[in-house]
């Protein structure tokens, strides 16, 4: 069976090739047959890609330890939902379901585009069959899952036991998802500089397909660090490790992108800009997976680690060769079609959007660059941990939200004095009375008392935005106001809910404030002993130790109660796994929208007392309650509009006259737009 | 809008110089009753480097293969009397410079720094000339400013906006 996974990944690579080749000679030729052919192979590569991720899952679910990857990730004592997931918990099956997520998006980018974008097309098939020949090629020569040892090992050595947990069963591939994705927004720069439609058609079609993976990163990062907050026991979520940087900084490119593109759309500026902005959001996945799997930077991901670092390097390099001189040969081409009228505009407020953003990502990439640097050229390893992050990155942050707030109370074109006045007025004062809210509240630190103040200062103008908009509907229908702000998210999907994303970015923000003051103590106790902690008491009941398959466990008990009110019973685990000889910690956590009371069992002296580190972790819930709000915001607005429907409806009955539907559609849709 | 770009750069600076840096406490001094606060203010300065970890701070992680002994290291050393830079110092000595949560003072911090700070000079001299360049390529009837455009004074009213969101959604709905 596992010879049918390689045999598949074998002509998967050669109908990759041929993709790019049949694509690009039939764009040349302007062969129709060729360039459907083309198409349908990466179709193929799909299946094939499938069959081959398919047999490696069957090898894993049937235990069939000769195959290496197999006895290397996973046991007999695994519960079956990690066995499923060991698929991608190492370095080799990973990066094979990774080219079978890129064969989805490469498939599901040839069907919904069978009559739409036709001269863009055939480079774009010709761009992501490439990277998929790449995926096969570090398959079949570099991490080769289907390796078999040369006899069959009884048990397998089993998933490493930090990534036994439900969130990392999912997170790589909601992760691999959003990385992946990025590839299908360049391929259309791509598609868009090589056959010369310079237009905003690949623009919109960008657009699009960058929401998508731009949503599956946010969550996959959020997935993470929720992870790493459940299992990692140090009382955070996000630790700025090099690898969670990795995934951070695509996401934060890619939202810079998705706020210039809207220059272009409605402007015709900033096109070079947006190139390159495509370009290097596509680049950093690619830098970031290279980071992750290279080894060249110490990580806790360091389980996904192998001997592909030089075959990245030469893959990036040739790409952004081949990119830049494309762009270069195009420039003339990209010229703005528009001037500046005010500088007090939504222009401006949008490219200083753009300036802090990748300032941010900048900052985010030096400090993960700097060890690896200074290592190179002075010997000298360095390590730039969380405080030298936290204290670039929060007044950077500061200025981000400062423009989330600021951006909507500008006119595009121009703002006239009296109107920003009256723009800012209810702002101004939302940011005052959060302020002093937060200063009279709690005791807080300097930075925090801006944060949410800040964050009082965007949610009230988006809440301006909304009230507006509510107030011109009703005006206009005479609708309810409530019936006016459904309306308003129905119909202007893109707008009103790109103002909901912009409010789960204060629920992040709010989260994330609380950092600033939670509080941390070691403690030993005693069994029946109770201690005070702020305004809980802690009470230790009970350790108890058992004895499963392939793990120790050590779970204690313990009550807490505020002001002589029980509020729940607490049990810490700590757990001992034979095979791989790892300590793990479960954290327990009573959990509120005001804080986590967060309690890890550090270890047991065997004398009836136990060594306990407790969390006070300030307003987390904010964090876990934005992330869901962000996912359900981005989804809303990309999901398919009336108009959307109109036109898939279109493209449905040009089937009909297939020769024809080509013609209209030589660049763009069938309807205009 | 020139002043609220200036006052959001001199914010954002300032906030940076002025502010002290959320993850960092006070200088703590050695006395003769020792809190796990004082002990966490040390280590908070320094990093676990058990290797099961991705370099996390000593102030937090909970491996008893380094950090709890070293933690208990840095409270022997507080009661002998030993100031913070000192214990720090004594760490350095032994572990080398990674064991710095923060790059090293000197030229290490000073390039880690100015580096970030450098770059968002760098961007936001490109998008000063950005503007600049759109400005210039505004048509000379335009740039001779005296009366108001009707948009912009008629944007008061309630009904403008109105007729200004209709124009916004019809022109960018998808």
């Amino acid at each position: 069976m596992i010879d049918v996974g390689y045999f598949a990944l074998c002509l998967a690579l050669a109908m990759a090739g041929y993709a790019v080749f049949a694509s690009i000679l039939g764009a040349r030729r302007d062969d129709e047959g060729l360039i459907r052919s083309g198409e349908n192979a990466v179709l193929a590569v799909f299946g094939l890609l499938s069959t081959s991720v398919g047999s490696l899952w069957y090898a894993i679910l049937t235990h069939d330890f000769q195959v290496e990857y197999v006895y290397e990730n996973s046991n007999l004592s695994m519960p079956i939902q990690y066995v499923v997931a060991s698929l991608w918990g190492g370095q080799n099956g990973s990066v094979l379901f990774w080219g079978w997520v890129l064969s989805v998006y490469s498939s599901a980018v040839v069907l919904f585009n069978r009559y739409r974008y036709r001269a863009l097309m055939p480079y774009v098939v010709s761009g992501l069959a490439g990277y998929s020949f790449f995926f096969c090629l570090l398959n079949l020569f570099v991490t080769d899952p289907f390796q078999q040892l040369p006899f069959s090992p009884a048990d397998g050595r089993g998933l490493n036991p930090i990534l036994q947990h439900p969130y990392m069963a999912i997170h790589p591939p909601i992760l691999y998802a959003g990385m992946v994705g990025m590839s299908v927004p360049f391929a259309f720069a791509m598609g868009a500089l090589m056959s010369g439609h310079l237009d905003n058609s690949w623009l919109r079609a960008a657009r699009r397909w960058l929401l998508i993976p731009w949503t599956f990163l946010g969550a996959g990062n959020l997935l993470g660090g929720a992870w790493a907050y459940l299992e990692l026991g140090w009382g955070g979520y996000w630790g700025w490790d090099p690898v969670e940087n990795a995934a951070f900084m695509p996401w934060l490119a890619a939202t810079a992108l998705l706020h210039s593109m809207m220059i272009q759309e409605r402007k015709g500026m900033l096109k070079v800009w947006n190139m390159i902005l495509v370009f290097f959001t596509y680049g950093m996945t690619v830098f970031g997976t290279f980071l992750t799997r290279s080894g060249v930077v110490s990580s806790v991901h360091s389980f996904a680690q192998s001997n592909v670092g030089p075959f990245f390097v030469v893959f990036m390099a040739v790409t952004a060769l081949i990119a830049i001189s494309l762009l270069v040969v195009r420039l003339p081409q990209l010229k703005s079609e528009n001037h500046l009228e005010s500088l007090a505009s939504r222009e401006t407020a949008f490219l200083l959007n753009n300036w802090i953003l990748l300032g941010i990502l900048f900052a985010v990439l030096w400090g993960t660059l700097f060890p690896v640097l200074s290592e190179a050229f002075t010997g000298d390893k360095i390590t730039v941990g969380a405080p030298f992050f936290n204290s670039v990155i929060t007044p950077l942050s500061m200025g981000l939200l400062l423009l989330t707030g600021a951006g909507p109370l500008f006119a595009w074109r121009r703002t006239s004095p009296a109107s920003l006045k009256h723009n800012f007025a209810v702002p101004i004062a939302a940011t005052a009375v959060t302020a002093s809210a937060a200063a009279l509240l709690y005791e807080l630190h300097a930075y925090a008392i801006i944060s949410l103040g800040l964050c009082g200062f965007v949610a009230a103008s988006v809440g301006l935005e909304f009230y507006r908009g509510m107030r011109s509907r009703h005006h206009s229908t005479g609708e309810s106001y409530l019936r006016a702000l459904t309306g308003l998210l129905a119909k202007s999907k893109r707008r009103y809910g790109g103002y909901v994303v912009h409010l789960s970015i204060i629920l992040l923000f709010v989260g994330f404030t609380g950092q600033a003051f939670g509080t941390d103590r070691e403690m030993v106790l005693r069994y029946g002993e109770t201690k005070r902690i702020r305004d809980y008491e802690v009470t230790f009941e009970t350790l108890a130790h058992s004895e499963e398959p392939g793990v120790t466990i050590s779970a204690a008990a313990l009550s807490l109660h505020r002001q002589g009110e029980f509020l729940c019973t607490l049990l810490p685990e700590r757990r001992f796994y034979h095979s791989s000889e790892q300590n793990t910690t479960e954290v327990a956590i009573y959990s509120t929208f005001r804080e986590d009371f967060y309690l890890i069992l550090v270890g047991d002296a065997g004398d009836g007392s136990a060594m306990f580190q407790i969390y006070l972790n300030p307003l987390v819930n904010w964090v876990w309650a934005g992330g869901i709000l962000f996912v359900l915001s981005s989804l809303w607005t990309m999901w398919p509009t009336r108009r959307d429907r109109s036109l898939a409806a279109a493209d449905r009955a040009s089937l009909r006259d297939p020769a024809l539907a080509i013609r209209q559609s030589v660049v763009g849709s069938t309807v205009p737009s | 809008m020139r002043h609220l770009i200036l006052w959001f750069f001199a914010f954002a600076c300032a906030s940076a110089v002025v502010l002290p840096p959320p993850a960092h406490a006070a200088e703590a001094a050695p006395e003769a009753s020792l809190t796990p606060e004082q002990i966490k203010e040390v280590a908070s300065d320094l990093v676990c480097l058990c290797g099961s970890c991705p370099r996390e701070s000593l102030a937090t992680c909970i491996c008893t293969a380094f950090a709890v002994p070293q933690r208990e290291a840095i409270g022997r050393a507080l009661t002998a009397g030993q100031g913070r830079e000192q214990i720090v110092e004594e760490f350095v000595a032994r572990f080398g410079v990674m064991v710095l949560a923060e790059p090293p003072p000197g030229g290490y911090r000073l390039v880690g720094w100015l580096t970030p700070a450098a770059i968002l000079l760098v961007g936001i001299v490109v998008v000063r000339s950005v503007l600049v360049s759109w400005r210039r390529r505004a048509p000379k009837p335009e740039t001779t400013v005296a009366p108001p455009s009707p948009a912009s004074a008629a944007d008061r009213t309630g009904s403008s906006y109105e007729e200004q969101l209709k124009r916004d959604l019809d022109a960018f709905e998808n």
